[in-house]
């Protein structure tokens, strides 16, 4: 099996597709998470704690939102995972796979998940760059060396995998700030060309150009 | 019970405390258990190297030593990549 990639709209490594209906209002109440509104600016907060008293901004409190007034898909977790970290599932594979089996051997793992030993080196590598795991180099009295690889503390991990994920909600909260203020500039502009076009311009190659 | 393979390890380590070997019935005596439930720790620690059989017993090697002194636990390894000093097979980064 070789490495599965990514890039907008020129593959999916994962087959999935949402289809439109599976779209849905989501009843905000009863979720793991929390979000509050600021009811003065358009300050809007996550938080995945259930916080007792609420939360506050500019000193006042916020006021819980109860449900989304846009339709959402569910997330993928292997699109999640993809999308904010560059982790593919191939990765994903390497990491559940050697998670409680005690240490294994590259060529065992190749050999469990019906990939080439290099591909999986590639993706303990990527795991190590990532974060999800340690790596060091020791000696080996035979002469050669032996790259050891361990897990990080389960605490760290699940606290670095979520602030790793609020800055890349950050960034994506951050677009689509961009993008409806493209639309505010387009219609103060009264351009000649069409919102289309000066949008795409705008996020060409998907980032706001400078 | 088994004790843990890095109870096993950390054991034979501290009573080699000059590189020397220990017995199986000195290990099992110091972690209070029979010797044969020390037989699956040793096993896995002789397959990934971190221990050496001899005549007198079982001794840690340099790789162990190192382990140990990175304060990594041995059931928190996952993959052990071992790479011979002619092999060009494992790339490092």
């Amino acid at each position: 099996m070789t490495d599965d990639t990514n890039s907008a709209g020129e593959s999916d490594p994962f087959g999935a597709a949402w289809s439109e209906d599976e779209r849905s209002e989501i009843d905000l109440r009863d979720r793991k998470y929390s979000i509050y509104r600021c009811t003065d600016c358009n300050n809007v907060v996550l938080t995945m704690q259930d916080l007792d008293g609420g939360m506050t901004c500019h000193d006042e409190p916020m006021e819980r939102v109860t449900e989304t007034k846009l339709d959402i898909r569910p997330p993928d977790v292997r699109q999640v995972l993809l999308d904010a970290f560059g982790l593919p599932k191939p990765g994903l594979d390497v990491c559940l796979c050697v998670i409680g089996e005690g240490p294994l051997s590259p060529e065992e793992l190749a050999e469990r998940l019906d990939y080439d030993v290099s591909t999986v080196r590639t993706y303990l590598n990527d795991l190590v760059e990532f974060g999800l795991l340690e790596k060091s180099q020791l000696n080996r009295e035979s002469g050669g060396y032996v790259n050891v690889y361990h897990s990080i503390a389960l605490d760290e991990m699940r606290e670095e995998t979520l602030v790793g994920f609020y800055a890349w909600a950050g960034e994506a909260a951050s677009l689509i700030e961009e993008a409806n203020l493209t639309k505010e500039d387009y219609r103060d502009a009264e351009s000649e060309q069409g919102l289309n076009e000066v949008f795409w311009e705008r996020f060409r190659d998907g980032r706001p150009t400078n | 019970m088994s004790p843990s393979t890095h109870t096993v390890l950390v054991e034979i380590v501290e009573e080699t405390p000059t590189g020397d070997a220990v017995s199986k019935r000195r290990l099992a005596e110091s972690l209070a258990v029979p010797e044969t439930a020390l037989d699956p720790a040793l096993e896995k620690l002789r397959e990934c190297e971190f221990i050496e059989a001899t005549e007198e017993g079982y001794r840690p090697t340099t790789t162990t030593r190192e382990v140990l002194a990175l304060d990594v636990d041995f059931d928190d390894i996952l993959v052990l990549d071992v790479v011979d000093d002619d092999t060009t097979d494992a790339v490092d980064e």
